[in-house]
C-alpha cells in the first residue's frame, strides 16, 4: 500500500469514529489497537501498546500540565481569577463589546498565569460566557474571543509547548520564550480589532449595557493590588527558570504553590475550596492525558506505518522555494493540529523540520515563533481541535460543536494574519532576542 | 444485581478512584515543590522525586479516568448524531457502548497479560528506583476493568432507557 492510502485510511477510520460521538481518546484507542493488531504483529502487537501507554504516561515532561490546571483551577474556586476580570472590569467602562475585550485582556493575564491554553479556555470560558449569554452576547462574540485568547497561553511564558518546543528541536527555551512574546500580543491586538470591527458593524452581536463608573482611585487601587499578585505568580513561574532555581517541569509546582498561598492570605483556601480545585484539577488533567496518550499511540502508529514520513517528504519533495517551503511547513502543522495534540504533532514534525530550516540558513527561532502560532491555530481548528473540546466542555448547556467552529473562524483568520505578518517581518522574533541576548 | 444497585456501585468505585488520584495529584505538587527547596536552601537533590512523580502521574490518569466514563465527561463530538432521530441517537449510544466494552475488555485482558508475564519473569523498570515493572502496569487493566463495566451498564441502559446520570449532568 502506498502511504497515503495507509494515511487516508487511518485517519478516515479515526474521523469517522469521532464523528459518531465515540470519545476522542477511546476512538484512538480503537485505532491504536485495529492498527497494532493488524501492522505490529497480531496480540503482540497490543501487548506492546499496553507498555507504550504506560511509558507515555509516566512522564515528567506531562506534568506541567497537571499541575497548570491546578493554577487554574484554584483561581476559579478561590475566585482569584474574578478579581483580576473584576479589575479588568474596573478598567474597561462602558465599552461595546467589553466582555469580549476582557475575554482578550483576560486571555494575555491568564497566560502569564498559565503556560496551557486548555486551561486559560477553561478558566475564561467558566468566568465570562454566563455573564455573556446574560447580557444578550451572541455565541461568535461570547465563545469565539475565548477560543483566540486561549490559545494565548502557547504565546506568551509560561508557555509548556515552548518549553517543549525548545527540548526537542535542541534550541534555546529562553531564546523561544522571549521570541514569541511579540507575536503573542500582536495576535491579541489582531483579535481586539476585529471584535472592534464586529461590534462596529453588527452593533447587535454585543449589546452594550449600563456599568456603573468607576472613581479612577478605585481603579488604581484595583490595579496596584492585582498586579502585585500577578507579579508574585509569574515570578514563581517564569522567575525561578529564569534565575534556574527550577527546571521549567518544577516551576509548575512552585505556580500551584504560589496560587494556593495567595488564595490562603486572601482568607479564599477552604478545605472545600482546596477539594474541589484537586479533583476538578484531576477530571480535566485526565481528560487531556487520556487523549495525548491515545494521540501518542496513534502518531506511533502512522509513524511505524510509515504515512507520516511519507507525508512530510511529500512536502519538503515539492519543486518550490524554500519560502514556500517554510509555508507549507506551517500549514501541515496546522493541517495537523486539526486532527492531532499539539504534543504528538511536535515529536513527529520538528526533528526533521527544524534541521531542514537550518539547512536553509533560515533562523530556527522564528521559524519556533511561526510553528507555536501554527501550533495554536491548529488546536482551534475545526473539526478536532483541541481546544474546541475544552470550550465545548466548559459552555453552557445548548451549545453545539457547531457554535463553536463558527466562533473559531474569525479569530482563525486573525492567526493567519499574524503568520503572515511574522513570516514577512521577522524583525517582530529577531528583535526582542538581540536586545535580550547581545 | 441490578441495573441501579450496579450503577450506584460503579458510581462510588469511579469516585473512590478519582479522589485517590487527587490524592496523587496533590502528591506530585508537594515532593516536586519540596525538592526545590531542597535543592536551593540546602543543595541537596532527592534523586527519586522525578521518577515519583512520573509514576503517580500515570497512576492519576488511569484513577481519574472511570469517573469520567461514568459521567460522559470524556471530550467526544457530538455535531453529527445530534442530528439523528431519537431511536437513531439511541442506537449510537449501544454501538459506542459495545465499542467502548470492546476497547476496554481488550485492554483488560492484555493489560492482565503484560501484568502476568511481569510478575512471572520478575521484570524491573531500567531506571534509578528500578521498581518491579508490575507495579506500574497493576493500575492499567483495573481501570480499564471498571471501564469496561460502566459501557456495558451504558448499553444496558440504552434499552432500559433509565440513564443513570444525565449525559449534560457536568461538575463545574
Amino acid at each position: 500500500m502506498e502511504w497515503w492510502e495507509i494515511f487516508g485510511l487511518i485517519v478516515g477510520a479515526l474521523i469517522l469514529l469521532m464523528s459518531l460521538n465515540v470519545p476522542v481518546a477511546f476512538a484512538f484507542m480503537a485505532i491504536n489497537m485495529v492498527g497494532s493488531y493488524l501492522i505490529m504483529g497480531g496480540a503482540a502487537g497490543i501487548e506492546q501498546l499496553v507498555f507504550r501507554t504506560t511509558d507515555a504516561l509516566a512522564s515528567f515532561t506531562l506534568i506541567p500540565i497537571a499541575l497548570f490546571m491546578i493554577m487554574g483551577e484554584v483561581m476559579f474556586h478561590s475566585k482569584l481569577g474574578m478579581d483580576l476580570v473584576d479589575t479588568l472590569d474596573k478598567w474597561f467602562g462602558r465599552l461595546r463589546g467589553r466582555l469580549a475585550f476582557m475575554a482578550v485582556g483576560g486571555g494575555v493575564l491568564f497566560s502569564t498565569l498559565t503556560g496551557n491554553s486548555m486551561g486559560s479556555i477553561a478558566l475564561l470560558g467558566s468566568a465570562l460566557v454566563p455573564e455573556m449569554e446574560r447580557r444578550g452576547y451572541k455565541k461568535p462574540m461570547s465563545l469565539g474571543p475565548i477560543l483566540g485568547s486561549g490559545g494565548l497561553a502557547i504565546m506568551i511564558p509560561p508557555s509548556s509547548l515552548a518549553v517543549i518546543l525548545g527540548v526537542i528541536g535542541d534550541l534555546s527555551i529562553g531564546k523561544i520564550l522571549i521570541a514569541i512574546i511579540l507575536p503573542g500580543l500582536l495576535m491579541a491586538v489582531l483579535y481586539a480589532i476585529y471584535i472592534l470591527g464586529y461590534c462596529t458593524i453588527d452593533p447587535e452581536v454585543a449589546p452594550v449595557f449600563d456599568v456603573e463608573p468607576t472613581p479612577w482611585r478605585e481603579k488604581l487601587e484595583a490595579g496596584i493590588r492585582n498586579v502585585l499578585f500577578l507579579s508574585i505568580i509569574i515570578f514563581s513561574v517564569v522567575g525561578v527558570i529564569f534565575f534556574g532555581i527550577a527546571t521549567p517541569t518544577e516551576a509548575a509546582s512552585t505556580g500551584a504553590i504560589a496560587v494556593m498561598t495567595l488564595a490562603a492570605l486572601k482568607g479564599r483556601l477552604s478545605f472545600k475550596v482546596f477539594a474541589d480545585s484537586m479533583i476538578n484539577s484531576t477530571h480535566v488533567s485526565v481528560m487531556v492525558l487520556f487523549i495525548i496518550v491515545g494521540a501518542l499511540g496513534f502518531s506511533q502508529l502512522l509513524a511505524y506505518t510509515g504515512a507520516t514520513e511519507g507525508m512530510v517528504e511529500f512536502i519538503i519533495g515539492l519543486e518550490i522555494s524554500k519560502e514556500q517551503i517554510i509555508l507549507l511547513m506551517i500549514l501541515s502543522v496546522i493541517l495537523l493540529g486539526m486532527f492531532m495534540g499539539p504534543l504528538p504533532i511536535m515529536l513527529i514534525t520538528l526533528p526533521i523540520f527544524i534541521p531542514t530550516v537550518e539547512e536553509f540558513g533560515f533562523d530556527a527561532i522564528w521559524f519556533a515563533a511561526l510553528y507555536l502560532i501554527a501550533i495554536e491555530t491548529g488546536a482551534t481548528s475545526p473539526p478536532l481541535g483541541a481546544a474546541l473540546f475544552v470550550m465545548k466542555a466548559v459552555a453552557p448547556q445548548g451549545t453545539n460543536m457547531g457554535d463553536i467552529y463558527k466562533a473559531a473562524i474569525p479569530f482563525l483568520i486573525c492567526d493567519f494574519l499574524a503568520i503572515a505578518i511574522v513570516f514577512s517581518f521577522p524583525e517582530i522574533v529577531t528583535w526582542p532576542i538581540e536586545l535580550m541576548f547581545h | 444485581m441490578s441495573i441501579a444497585l450496579l450503577s450506584r456501585a460503579l458510581d462510588r468505585i469511579s469516585y473512590g478512584m478519582a479522589v485517590l488520584g487527587a490524592g496523587f495529584l496533590s502528591f506530585i505538587t508537594l515532593i516536586i515543590f519540596l525538592e526545590i527547596l531542597s535543592r536551593f536552601f540546602w543543595d541537596v537533590s532527592q534523586i527519586w522525586v522525578v521518577e515519583v512523580s512520573e509514576y503517580s502521574l500515570l497512576y492519576l490518569t488511569f484513577l481519574g479516568a472511570p469517573w469520567l466514563v461514568q459521567h460522559n465527561r470524556h471530550v467526544s463530538i457530538d455535531l453529527v448524531v445530534e442530528r439523528f432521530s431519537p431511536v437513531g441517537q439511541s442506537l449510537v449510544t449501544a454501538l459506542i457502548a459495545v465499542l467502548g466494552v470492546s476497547i476496554c475488555a481488550m485492554a483488560t485482558w492484555h493489560g492482565i497479560t503484560v501484568l502476568l508475564d511481569q510478575i512471572e519473569t520478575g521484570a524491573r523498570e531500567v531506571t534509578v528506583l528500578a521498581p518491579k515493572s508490575y507495579w506500574l502496569t497493576l493500575i492499567y487493566p483495573i481501570s480499564f476493568f471498571v471501564m469496561a463495566l460502566q459501557f456495558l451498564l451504558k448499553f444496558f441502559e440504552v434499552f432500559q432507557n433509565e440513564p443513570s446520570m444525565p449525559p449534560s449532568q457536568k461538575t463545574p
